[in-house]
């Protein structure tokens, strides 16, 4: 059965239903589809609201099964609506989607796009023997289509030439956002693609969605990955989450971060709020958040992660593979391999290729480069960056005021911090 | 969806005596919106109203500023509770077609402001003989520069402190001693003069002073800030004040136009006219200080009018936002700043027409349009499933309804006037 191979859901909410005695029943005013958690959701049901026959129940739930034609602007129906008033159910189920109310101009996530858009109208296909919602029609030519204005988009592509494009995002790349009364996302829809996602891109997703959405998702990941995702955010952004977050949600965030992006996130914080949240960190976490917060904002002190490899000059290379071994650090944290005396000081770096060619029972310092590039923890942002840029560098090792090593700054993990002055210098908001 | 974070960093831009006051008053974007309201069309408007009218219309300006009170409050709580724009919201709860009404609603006034801000800053430098046709393509070409190569912010500094030149409405106000006891009386006692010219003038009272724009740009700057229902209180201080503070100039300059011009009968067809009521405070030097405070305020109204409405609207429709992306990314958002801008630039180029008479009709067309946005406003904050227990009291309501309806009928009663001639 084939009502219609295909059809907008603006185009099918403006059609009259007609039973199959020929009463005009009312017009549709909400669209059921059948949610499933791996098919494309067929239409189940439409609702039909009339005034005109007090004999029939209002809303009026038809089955989509007893559709049969559409011609024009009417539906016509294969029973006549009395059987259909009995046979009917009285109320939508569970699983029904009202599509008009929870997807019509409401914001989704494009998980294939990455971007956060408005739903503007829907598309049904017939797939497999039903009706079933394929996509959502994000573009101008859906946004027409919904004020009646049609007739001007064949106009414009029939004189004027212009195409105007189906914005269309597949249901499969569909993110529903749906909160419960109490701000918590709504349970029925499912979020594991969403969190599936890498944590720069869901940032850029939740400075897009609005400031109650952003809470939900942010509290609905695991504090991993929020804690992860919250660092990426823009500061603006993120001071709004942390701001209706609990402080019992915000303070398990922090404890899932490294110790210097915990302080710049508690640096953005009230002070008042700053010092509570600090007080009730785990005591040494807390003590190595403040001994970052002691480093002014936009040093390279701050921006530094205290996570870094470093050997004594005695080593042998032999020695030193065999140590790189067991430690298996990650890749951020081998660009350069650091040599220190028993004081802590810098003396030179060593790269893993130096490591590899050197003759296994040769010595760190008969290996390491001695001219050193370094910064100095009170050195600001800039300097940093353009350092990095001009000696080509991934990482820089950064001194204390006695000349120990005391941190590294490497690009891949810090690009964002480094640069991101001049982007947000630009605009007026 | 971050926008007017330039709020936030405007209040560290502040000289240090307005940053003082800001503090005092728990500072936010309440007093920055209700201040935003002193542009030249604000100005023009109640200096017109003062010299034409003496002081009839003050009662008129005692009311408006209830209801701005309730207006702004309104839309700062529709912010803070709900987190989202109105644009947005009305998007959301009422559908693509009402949608579609209220942002032409929307694009329509704030394109008679835009023009509005251009002609004040035309009839400020008319009054050192600069004609209209330079300084208007210029000041657009440097709004328009300005704002999109981020440059706007050093430049916005430096109009903000120029624009606190209408703070001298106030000495001036006092330096002529006006008869008080005469002011009081007509604060309090309604007089009202059927006739055509006295409707108009109290409807572009009452668009210059509650906006449609600053209904959306207020509720956007709350909801950029992250205040919470927990900021409620403080947030209802900020927008109380910021009115208040907003007509206490507006009540000066209705005062000074009153007791200057009015008794010499001088009726305001030029920026020069108007710059006469701040002689008692600075002599020969008034005109100058009025229009550089003139200018000024025009120049930040012009930058905020297109760039608030092109955002409105995108948020509304879907489109990508926001000035820090590139043309490419955002290319709806950033036509749309540019037409409004462009469009608003040229209507007060139109030959012929009285700069004057333009802000007076522009003001006047956001008074007309008003109603369609509160209605709006009034549907959002009285939805319980959006608001909670934070739906609006009768007394609220009534007072927004009676400003509705009021609007309303001086603007059917205005229509049936060109009819059927009414009064003189």
């Amino acid at each position: 059965m084939s009502v219609v191979p295909e059809i907008h859901a603006s185009r099918l909410l403006a059609k009259t239903v007609i039973d199959a005695k020929g009463r005009k029943l009312g017009r549709v005013v909400e669209i059921y589809v059948q949610l499933d958690k791996d098919e494309l959701p067929p239409v189940v049901a439409l609702e039909v609201r009339s005034r005109r026959h007090p004999d029939l129940p209002s809303p009026l739930y038809i089955p989509w099964r007893t559709v049969q034609v559409l011609v024009r602007q009417y539906l016509s129906l294969t029973v006549p609506a009395e059987a259909l008033s009995k046979a009917a159910p009285v109320a939508p189920e569970a699983s029904w989607l009202p599509i008009r109310r929870t997807l019509f101009d409401k914001q989704i996530v494009d998980l294939n796009g990455l971007r956060v858009v408005r739903v503007n109208d829907l598309k049904f296909n017939e797939v497999g023997g039903g009706l079933r919602l394929v996509a959502v029609d994000v573009g101008l030519r859906g946004l027409l289509r919904r004020l009646g204005l049609r007739p001007l988009v064949h106009w414009a592509e029939a004189r004027l030439h212009l195409s105007l494009p189906d914005t269309l995002i597949r249901w499969q790349d569909v993110q529903r956002i749906e909160l419960e009364g109490d701000g918590r996302l709504h349970l029925g829809v499912p979020y594991e693609r969403l969190a599936r996602l890498r944590p720069a891109d869901l940032a850029d997703i939740l400075e897009a969605l609005h400031t109650r959405e952003r809470t939900a998702v942010l509290g609905a990941l695991t504090p991993a990955i929020a804690a992860e995702t919250l660092t990426e955010v823009e500061p603006e952004a993120r001071e709004q989450i942390l701001a209706r977050l609990t402080p019992e949600r915000v303070l398990s965030l922090l404890e899932s971060l490294p110790a210097d992006e915990a302080a710049d996130i508690l640096s953005q914080l009230r002070a008042d709020r700053a010092a509570a949240l600090l007080g009730a960190m785990k005591p040494e976490q807390g003590e190595q958040v403040r001994s970052f917060l002691e480093y002014e904002e936009d040093t390279a002190g701050r921006l530094m992660s205290r996570e870094f490899i470093f050997f004594p000059q005695t080593q042998t290379a032999d020695e030193t593979i065999a140590a790189l071994r067991q430690l298996k650090p990650p890749a951020n944290s081998t660009y350069y391999l650091y040599v220190v005396d028993q004081a802590g000081h810098l003396l030179g770096t060593v790269s893993l290729r130096d490591l590899v060619v050197a003759a296994p029972s040769c010595r760190l310092e008969e290996i390491m480069r001695t001219k050193v590039i370094a910064v100095h923890v009170d050195d600001d942002r800039q300097t940093v960056g353009e350092m990095l840029a001009k000696y080509d560098l991934l990482a820089l090792p950064v001194l204390d005021e006695d000349e120990r090593l005391v941190g590294v700054v490497s690009l891949p993990e810090h690009a964002d911090e480094i640069f991101s002055a001049e982007r947000r210098r630009g605009g007026l908001w | 969806m971050t926008w007017l974070r330039n709020v936030r960093e405007r209040l560290h831009t502040h000289p240090a005596w307005v940053r003082l006051m800001l503090s005092l008053s728990v500072i936010g974007p309440g007093l920055v919106t209700a201040n935003a309201d002193n542009d030249p069309g604000g100005i023009t408007t109640y200096s017109t109203v003062g010299a034409t009218f003496g002081y009839d219309m003050l009662w008129g300006l005692i009311l408006v500023t209830i209801s701005l009170v309730v207006i702004q409050e309104m839309a700062a709580r529709l912010g803070t509770v709900t987190g989202r724009g109105l644009a947005d919201l009305i998007r959301e709860e009422f559908g693509v077609k009402m949608a579609f009404l209220a942002m032409l609603t929307l694009l329509l006034a704030n394109l008679a402001t835009t023009a509005s801000e251009f002609a004040g800053m035309a009839a400020s430098l008319e009054i050192f003989g600069v004609p209209r046709w330079v300084t208007i393509p210029i000041t657009a070409v440097v709004v328009w520069w300005s704002v999109t190569a981020g440059s706007y912010r050093r430049l916005e500094r430096i109009f903000l402190i120029l624009a606190g030149a209408f703070i001298t409405y106030i000495l001036s106000g006092l330096l002529i001693r006006p008869d008080w006891g005469m002011v009081l009386r007509q604060a309090v006692v309604p007089r009202f003069h059927w006739t055509p010219s006295f409707m108009l003038l109290f409807v572009g009272m009452v668009g210059t002073t509650i906006t449609p724009w600053m209904q959306f740009y207020l509720q956007a700057s709350v909801v950029d800030k992250g205040l919470t229902v927990q900021d409620l209180h403080y947030v209802r201080w900020d927008v109380t004040i910021g009115s208040l503070w907003s007509d206490l100039v507006s009540f000066f300059i209705i005062v000074t136009t009153a007791a200057t011009l009015f008794p010499h009968g001088i009726h305001i067809q030029t920026a020069e006219d108007a710059a006469r009521a701040l002689e008692p405070f600075a002599g020969a030097y008034a005109t100058i200080l009025f229009a550089v405070g003139l200018f000024a305020a025009g120049f930040l109204a012009a930058a905020i009018l297109p760039l608030s409405t092109a955002y409105a609207l995108s948020e509304a429709f879907g489109f990508e936002r926001s000035v820090n992306r590139s043309w490419k990314e955002a290319p709806v958002f950033f036509w749309l700043f540019t037409s409004i801008l462009g469009i608003g630039a040229l209507l007060p180029l139109i030959p012929g027409l009285s700069l004057v008479r333009m802000m007076l009709f522009a003001q006047d067309v956001n008074g007309f349009l008003l109603p369609v946005i509160l209605i709006f406003m009034l549907r959002l904050v009285n939805n319980r499933r959006l608001m909670g227990t934070h739906t609006n009291g009768p007394v609220y309501n009534v007072i927004v309804w009676v400003t509705v309806l009021f609007l309303v009928l001086l603007t059917l009663v205005l229509l049936g006037s060109t009819i059927l001639p009414l009064g003189r």
